[in-house]
């Protein structure tokens, strides 16, 4: 099930609400637990039983963290839960790739390809595990005491609003939370603007931008001019990005509704001035979870030498690359950015805070949408081909767009840039960081979001009819 | 004060409640959405869950089901075509001043979907064969050319289609006519020269089909036509009167029904003519007619059932009207398709521009090979026939095994060839 259907929308989540609001409070959290197994259910129906399986064990094997053991049989108790996290993840994700690899150079080198039957990926499975390693960690490190109950841990695991595409959780951000949260109606409703304004931002915008480029990238793309290709690339650039954050501004507000402080994931990325600035803007929850759980184990900024230091870094960036998809073009992706992070702690900050705002932001968004060339296109011929359309300067062919895409494209650059100016930032921090509005301005959210809602739900609706006038023979 | 903020977010609950309701206790009388859409069918749980094929069902079910669709639709719709003058309904295309076709009929007009001189004449070769047998039968066969909305108003389509191709699929057929001799009544012509001079509209500014008055026009000509043919008769169809209104009825908007917009486009005035037959006591032609969507007009006036000596209608050559409506009824299941064409005085085959590549809807190839391949026909069912005997005679299926090993060739070979020898005698002690 996701967020931007009918069924969810008008069955699923007024049913939820509805069933969360009247129950009482000790029975809140088995409200949501119930609501995230049909959630997934629904979606994944033969992995719901892996997810709960590996949610027991490893409940039990990090309660054992706590106990009274050794330093090291609580290490290993951790590696464990580790271990079961990760084999999980690189079973599920990532042995279709190593096999595929592995056949790539037994092929090349004239041996026999391995058989192998390819696996289903299941939905979520990348955030679940993150979260399941954060569960893992901060209760090893002592940062936060284990859940008690086994439904606590489940729901903080698979609860619906982040379970398939984040934000990624920490558990020490949330457990208190799980707990005992207070819930206010004033919040509930702050909630509900919020998800309006990711539904149609994913529906009103990224749906559109996402035609486009499907159309552009699904071509044959060596008969391709310049301009489509670099109207495909600004349509993939807005498509990632309102549909992403999109996706977590709803998470955002459904857990809001639910008494929950879920962290911001995106912050205008696209007003970045340098590629290190982006990365703080643009998927936070990740960027955060390797800084704490990957780069600052392996030395962080503390390391020796200049070369360990950026030998790290693009390690990271190789392997966030590969969290995001499990193909050579994602680690290519993550390579790229890595690269461009070394050359910022060379050089390229210092030019960029020289040339001035704007010039630094223009560039910045260049190399951002390069980069998203290597995330879309998934073979390295066709990277190649595409690339050398965007330089190849041949501007003269008209380029074929659906009918809103110009229009919906204007809209896309004014809410990722308008942040940039002050009276921008203004409504930014009036939409995304003030907690409290007055009644007044309640009614004015509520009537705008319910309007909104409803215009997502035609978009929605009318995307799949397109009748013929009459039956063909 | 808590309670204030209570109250909006229950209003918040009632709204996303609010589609669901409406499909369980209608509040608001909802206009269906209009169009040919291939409704949704639940799957049951059992055995559709963990493939998703009851979920991805479902969800399909839920949507098409729920309240207050028919007012999202329209509502998208109206905003795509308001802003970028684009028709959410396949194949409409909206020309200028908002003069809807269908893109069938500009494709036909600009000779885009010409399908060729030589599968033409082809069919017209055939068609002439059928038309002295049916001649000889004193069955008349004639053509109808019936007018395309692009053919005409040709000067609404949009810019963006090419130039008009030299061939078009119309006049190779009227050509290959003409050279053949077979019967034909050109009414796209008629049509075309008529547009200025006639007192009414006889095409529709949002529908893809033609007047009501222009049908019974249609059926005016028609009926002179058979009148004039010797042996032929049929009664003769009298405009008591004709009312205009911009209120439009039958298919003369059925393009824009189709596009399913919040409000109506501007449209012509159009004519609503009211009729009444008159018949001697000569006995009249069974007419049946073998068409496209262009004849239901007519046929729903009654004119096959009280002109026509209910002469049935042949909907693209598949479904038999009006016998269709009650029990299936399809051409493939005839048991004889000559003693059922031959059951008729006059059969038209007609046609709008836009369907000339497929004209006539398998009618010509299958009465062809009736009249002509009568011998095959008769051949390949004793054959068949002694097939299924052989194989149901165990000493007569050894016999065959045994045969196929000595001459090593297949089994099924062997029992195909015994069948067929044993044929070519009975049709041989037959003839």
């Amino acid at each position: 099930m996701i967020f931007s259907t009918s069924i969810f929308l008008f069955a699923f989540l007024p049913l939820f609400i509805l069933i969360y609001s009247i129950v009482d409070k000790s029975l809140k959290n088995y409200v949501i637990l119930i609501a995230s197994l049909i959630f997934y259910a629904w979606g994944a129906p033969k992995f719901i039983f892996i997810l709960l399986a590996s949610c027991v064990i490893n409940f039990f094997v990090v309660r054992r963290i706590t106990a009274d053991l050794t330093p090291l049989k609580k290490k290993l108790y951790l590696i464990a839960s580790i271990a079961i996290n990760l084999g999980l993840l690189f079973y599920f994700k990532y042995a279709n790739f190593f096999i595929d690899t592995v056949n790539s150079l037994l092929s090349f080198g004239g041996g026999s390809e391995i058989t192998w039957t390819r696996i289903a990926l299941p939905i979520g499975i990348s955030f679940f595990t993150f979260q399941s390693l954060t569960y893992s960690l901060d209760v090893y490190r002592g940062v936060h005491a284990p859940l008690k109950k086994l439904s606590d841990y489940v729901l903080y695991i698979i609860s619906f609003p982040q379970l398939i595409a984040g934000p990624i959780v920490r558990f020490n951000s949330i457990a208190d939370q799980i707990i005992n949260r207070e819930e206010k109606y004033q919040d509930k409703l702050v909630g509900f603007y919020r998800f309006a304004l990711g539904l149609s931002k994913k529906v009103m915008i990224a749906n559109v931008m996402g035609e486009q480029a499907d159309l552009i990238f699904n071509s044959d793309l060596s008969s391709i001019s310049s301009a489509t290709a670099w109207i495909g690339t600004l349509a993939y650039t807005f498509q990632i990005y309102f549909d992403f954050s999109g996706y977590s501004d709803m998470a955002i507000g459904l857990g809001k509704m639910m008494g929950f402080k879920f962290p911001e994931n995106f912050d205008s990325p696209y007003t970045s001035k340098s590629i290190s600035e982006f990365w703080r803007r643009w998927h936070i929850t990740l960027g955060a979870f390797m800084r704490d759980y990957l780069y600052i184990p392996l030395g962080g900024n503390r390391v020796k030498s200049s070369f360990r230091l950026y030998f790290n870094l693009w390690i990271v960036f190789l392997l966030s690359g590969l969290w995001h998809g499990a193909s050579w073009n994602f680690v290519l992706w993550g390579a790229f950015h890595g690269a461009f992070l070394i050359l910022d702690r060379l050089f390229l900050l210092k030019i960029l805070n020289k040339i001035g705002k704007i010039p630094s932001m223009l560039f910045t968004f260049f190399i951002v949408m390069i980069g998203w060339v290597l995330f879309r296109v998934e073979d390295f011929s066709s990277i190649s081909v595409f690339i050398k359309k965007l330089f190849a300067f041949d501007f003269n062919s008209v380029v074929k767009t659906q009918p809103m895409f110009y229009s919906v494209l204007v809209f896309a650059f004014i809410f990722s840039f308008f942040v940039a100016l002050p009276k921008g930032k203004q409504v930014c921090n009036f939409i995304f960081n003030k907690d409290v509005y007055s009644f007044k301005w309640h009614i004015y959210l509520t009537i705008f979001a319910c309007l909104a809602v409803y215009i997502c739900a035609s978009f929605i609706m009318s995307s799949d009819f397109n009748p013929f006038i009459y039956f063909r023979f | 004060m808590k309670n204030k903020y209570k109250f909006l977010y229950f209003i918040v609950c009632l709204v996303l409640c609010l589609p669901f309701l409406q499909s369980v206790f209608p509040f608001i009388k909802e206009k269906a959405l209009k169009g040919s859409i291939v409704k949704t069918t639940k799957l049951p749980l059992k055995g559709n869950w963990l493939n998703s094929k009851y979920q991805n069902t479902s969800e399909k079910y839920f949507e098409e089901n729920l309240g207050l669709r028919s007012y999202f639709i329209r509502s998208y719709n109206q905003f795509y075509f308001t802003l970028y003058n684009q028709p959410k309904a396949n194949q409409v295309v909206v020309g200028r001043d908002n003069y809807l076709y269908e893109e069938n009929y500009i494709k036909a007009y600009l000779g885009l979907d010409f399908i060729g001189e030589e599968k033409i004449i082809e069919k017209v070769v055939k068609l002439k064969a059928i038309q002295d047998t049916l001649a000889s039968k004193n069955i008349h066969l004639a053509v109808l050319f019936a007018p395309g909305k692009a053919s005409f108003y040709p000067n609404y389509i949009p810019e963006t289609y090419p130039q008009k191709k030299d061939s078009t699929n119309l006049q190779s057929y009227i050509d290959a006519c003409n050279k053949y001799n077979v019967n034909y009544i050109n009414l796209n012509k008629w049509f075309v020269e008529m547009k200025d001079t006639s007192p009414y509209v006889l095409f529709p500014k949002c529908g893809v089909h033609w007047s009501q008055y222009g049908e019974v026009l249609v059926v005016d000509s028609l009926t002179n036509y058979i009148n004039s043919i010797d042996g032929h008769y049929c009664g003769n169809i009298i405009i008591d009167t004709i009312k205009v209104s911009t209120k439009m009825k039958g298919t003369d908007q059925d393009a824009e029904d189709g596009m399913n917009l919040l409000f109506n486009i501007s449209d012509l005035e159009m004519p609503y003519p009211e009729f009444h037959i008159e018949h001697s006591d000569e006995h009249s032609d069974v007419v049946t007619f073998v068409s496209d969507s262009y004849y239901w007009g007519i046929f729903n006036y009654g004119i096959s059932r009280d002109l026509f000596n209910k002469g049935k209608f042949w909907y693209y050559n598949q479904q038999i009207y009006p016998d269709h409506f009650t029990t299936e009824s399809l051409v493939q299941n005839l048991p004889s398709i000559t003693s059922e064409i031959e059951k008729n005085n006059t059969i038209f085959l007609l046609s709008t521009d836009a369907n000339l590549y497929k004209f006539a809807y398998g009618w010509i190839d299958l009465v062809y090979n009736a009249y002509f391949d009568k011998n095959q026909e008769l051949l390949d069912k004793y054959i068949a026939e002694y097939i299924l005997a052989i194989k149901n005679t165990p000493d007569w299926y050894a016999a065959m095994e045994k045969s196929s090993v000595e001459k090593n060739i297949s089994l099924e070979q062997t029992i195909y060839d015994n069948a067929k020898y044993m044929a070519e005698i009975k049709m041989a002690e037959l003839n």
